[in-house]
């Protein structure tokens, strides 16, 4: 008989991999046999140690956020998205469950019978590739989506950027390559060509004698020492390292360092008489590490691919989401997000420049906004603005066109990794925002001379750039441009002034916090406009004022300025930390539920936070007063 | 007297009265496509349901017929542009047979169900059966609940969207007997009905 719903499914489930090298007709059958529950917010489906379900899950609404314990601390493992797989572990294990399954907003899932989907597995072979790969802890995960390699494989790559990371055991290679200690170099050598390997371990009735590695091959056979048709004993290192299976990370690297060796052999129980597991050379100690953001810079400058970028891209944010969870500063996951979020644009810019051919002109691309500000810790817009060297009038149509096209390359592979594109259009691929350093410079002293007139492009991100790609010295000379302007020009600080003072307030009359009261974020505070923004565009009037040049993070100009203006210093200090305290709020939203965090649920937080927030909003009363203190605000008020 | 009564019904009919001797925690989701409301002139075009069982929509144990009817039944529905529909269709009694042993003594689920139920009640009576005996429960009165309304109408889009459900365009009764069936299990949830 017809039955439309199973049909459905069978479309729907067609649309995600592994379903898409399925035929329909097996899908329907699946289908036919999947049941469908829904899951209401924070509630979990499965818990850590639970027994096994006969079914594995796929979210077809909602979001699934797979948690872990860890120092009696829950900790966000991956998220789980429309058409994503989880719960896969009855696969390929028969113990209980290692992670727990909750939802962050209100799920339906299909559960799909294991026994059912079985057969399928060896049917296509693709199918069971797909599951193989991604439980395979070594390999490289190929697809575009980090978290739903994390969720099917449920490895814990999280931790290594971390300290913990030292202690997690070591995954090494399972296959070393053996050979019998009666065999003759050349054979020897030959083995390991065929195996890629620069180790073998000569054994002995199956027990490790000894072992041979690149670095005896260069020193005993190309020096001339023994020739190729002896006995391998001859160069084989008798004072090999024989460790436990189940080493950590810190220990291996202790040992190699200590014994200034390249490999150690695993065995059982540690022993050179068990038998032997494999073996750990350096590589296996960096590979634990692949997820430190030193290496992912690496990984970046060395990509091809747009695909590739997309990849590290998705770890990137794994870093974000992992070090905020384990409480590291946000002001150092500041510095490094930025780093490498930097040479992701940096090498977007390139694979543009690549596609277009070389610029007819010297230019340098700017990020402006949270960006240049370096506090971009989530997937909001992207603002932007690129300056070339000024060109002959001729020509400046031609150059323009090019670095318009430039842009729009930019900007849309950045829209696909996932940064929205700016509502008010300030961004590099606009033609307001691809000028010439002499056009800026006179856009520049327009709003700063005249400050409220010719102002409808006015933005005060503007103000916060930062040096992406290109000719710094371009960079340089509008810096000092609107240095020179803003010096004693009280007229412009009367103009940012009032600007900070015309944003809405925090705290209502009543000193409670000032929810919004109607449209669609109703009950929602809004962190940004009423929370953050004040300190940020205070932050930024007070460094005009005192000429701090190149500094563009709130938190470091009101540490800069506790300096440089040392009567108020503890004031800035202050608002360093409040400052800190909000951007945490605004994080936290948006790792938890994937918005841009700009509106936080105040009902959700604790009494401790809910008082945090409320010193934060409060002190903006403070900020307000210092602004009226130093700067006259009259003529625009 | 009863005993004789009884008789005069069909078998099937016979087995559903029997079997309410049981209590059942199934629940089946009913969706009901006809010409009209009115009791009296309108016919059932289609019909679709589907089990749920310890809170999951058991998508196997489903009901999905579409009925054809004689031109002398049905005079409202004709017209130049009713095409001819590849759907394989069944006649109305036999339909209903095939609905009542699915249903069984199971609690009816449905968007404005009392409609649904008032036109299937209309239909077994043309096949000499009684009405239908099980307990129902309304989506759009439970939705009321929730929202703190009285009374108000609902639409199943207006309901999908509050609950993040997205929407599939809607071209079968399956579809809203889908949509139903997940609004039901939230609001099952919501309002802890066991």
């Amino acid at each position: 008989m017809q039955n439309s719903i199973a049909e459905n499914i069978a479309t729907f489930l067609k649309q995600y991999e592994p379903f898409n090298y399925i035929e329909y007709a097996d899908l329907k059958a699946i289908a036919t046999n999947c049941s469908i529950l829904t899951l209401q917010k924070s509630k979990s489906l499965f818990k850590i140690n639970d027994e096994l379900h006969e079914s594995f899950y796929i979210v077809y609404s909602g979001v699934v956020h797979l948690t872990k314990v860890l120092d009696a601390e829950e900790v966000l493992h991956s998220k789980c998205y429309t058409g994503n797989l989880f719960g896969l572990r009855p696969f390929f294990a028969k113990n209980n469950y290692v992670l727990n399954a909750v939802a962050n907003e209100d799920a339906v899932l299909y559960a799909i019978p294991i026994a059912i989907f079985k057969p399928y597995l060896t049917k296509y072979s693709s199918v069971l590739d797909y599951f193989l790969e991604n439980f395979a802890t070594q390999a490289k995960p190929k697809m575009e989506n980090y978290q739903q390699f994390k969720s099917i494989s449920e490895i814990d790559t999280s931790s290594s950027d971390t300290n913990l990371s030292y202690f997690q055991d070591l995954q090494y290679t399972t296959n070393p390559t053996l050979v019998e200690i009666n065999t003759s170099i050349k054979n020897v050598a030959l083995k390991m060509i065929a195996n890629k390997s620069n180790h073998a371990i000569i054994t002995y009735n199956n027990k490790i004698a000894g072992l041979v590695t690149d670095a005896d091959f260069t020193k005993k056979i190309g020096a001339g020492l023994f020739q190729i048709e002896n006995d391998v004993n001859k160069i084989m290192s008798t004072n090999f390292i024989v460790v436990d299976k189940s080493i950590s990370v810190a220990e291996a690297q202790l040992l190699l360092l200590k014994n200034d060796t390249t490999h150690l052999c695993v065995t059982e129980d540690g022993t050179e008489n068990s038998t032997i597991l494999g073996i750990i050379s350096e590589r296996d100690v960096i590979n634990s590490q692949s997820n430190n953001p030193g290496i992912l810079i690496k990984e970046i400058k060395s990509a091809h691919t747009f695909d590739e970028i997309k990849y590290i891209h998705t770890k990137y944010l794994d870093i974000i989401q992992n070090s905020f969870t384990k409480n590291i500063p946000i002001f150092h996951i500041n510095a490094v997000a930025s780093e490498i979020l930097f040479s992701i644009i940096h090498k977007n810019i390139e694979m543009a420049i690549d596609h277009l051919g070389s610029p007819p002109a010297r230019f340098v691309w700017l990020a402006i906004g949270s960006q240049g500000r370096k506090e971009q810790l989530f997937l909001s817009d992207q603002d932007s603005m690129l300056v070339f060297e000024d060109v002959a009038p001729e020509k400046h149509r031609d150059v323009k066109y090019y670095f318009v096209q430039l842009a729009k390359l930019v900007v849309g592979n950045m829209e696909k990794l996932g940064y929205k594109l700016c509502p008010y259009d300030n961004m590099a691929s606009s033609i307001k925002w691809c000028k010439s350093l002499t056009d800026y410079i006179n856009l520049f002293q327009n709003w700063m001379v005249t400050p409220g007139e010719n102002s409808t492009d006015f933005s005060t991100i503007l103000f916060d750039f930062e040096f992406i790609y290109g000719e710094i010295k371009i960079k340089d000379a509008l810096e000092s441009a609107i240095y020179q302007k803003s010096k004693n020009n009280t007229l412009f600080y009367d103009f940012l002034g009032n600007k900070v003072l015309k944003l809405p307030e925090g705290l209502t009359f009543f000193k409670k916090i000032a929810i919004e009261e109607s449209g669609d974020k109703k009950d929602f505070f809004d962190l940004k406009q009423k929370g953050l923004q004040v300190y940020i565009d205070a932050a930024r009037l007070f460094a005009l004022s005192h000429n701090l040049k190149g500094v563009n993070n709130t938190y470091l100009r009101y540490k800069q300025l506790a300096i440089t203006d040392a009567k108020n210093a503890e004031k800035y200090l202050d608002f360093a930390e409040n400052y800190l305290q909000l951007q945490h709020f605004r994080v936290e939203e948006s790792i938890v539920n994937d918005t841009d965090g700009a509106y936080i649920n105040v009902n959700a937080l604790n009494k401790v936070d809910k008082e945090k927030l409320k010193k934060c909003l409060s002190q903006t009363d403070d900020v307000i007063e210092l602004i009226k203190d130093k700067y006259q605000l009259t003529q625009f008020s | 007297m009863l005993q004789w009564l009884n008789n005069k019904y069909p078998e099937f009919w016979k087995k559903y009265i029997s079997s309410f001797k049981e209590k059942s925690d199934r629940y089946v989701v009913l969706s009901i496509e006809s010409t009209g409301l009115n009791t009296s002139k309108d016919v059932i075009l289609a019909i679709s349901a589907v089990t749920i069982m310890n809170n999951r929509m058991i998508v196997k144990d489903a009901l999905e017929l579409y009925i054809s009817h004689t031109k002398s039944e049905i005079e409202i529905n004709q017209n130049e542009f009713l095409l001819v529909s590849k759907v394989a269709k069944k006649a109305e009694s036999e339909a209903i047979e095939l609905l009542i042993n699915f249903i069984g003594n199971a609690t009816i689920i449905g968007h404005r169900v009392y409609q649904d139920i008032e036109l299937l009640n209309a239909s077994l009576s043309k096949l000499g059966c009684g009405k239908l005996k099980n307990e129902a429960l309304d989506i759009e009165i439970m939705f009321n609940k929730v929202k703190d309304t009285i009374d108000k109408k609902y639409a199943l889009e207006e309901m999908s969207t509050y609950f993040s459900v997205p929407v599939n365009d809607r071209i079968s009764v399956a579809d809203d007997t889908f949509s139903i069936a997940i609004l039901f299990l939230k609001l099952k949830t919501i309002l802890k009905i066991k």
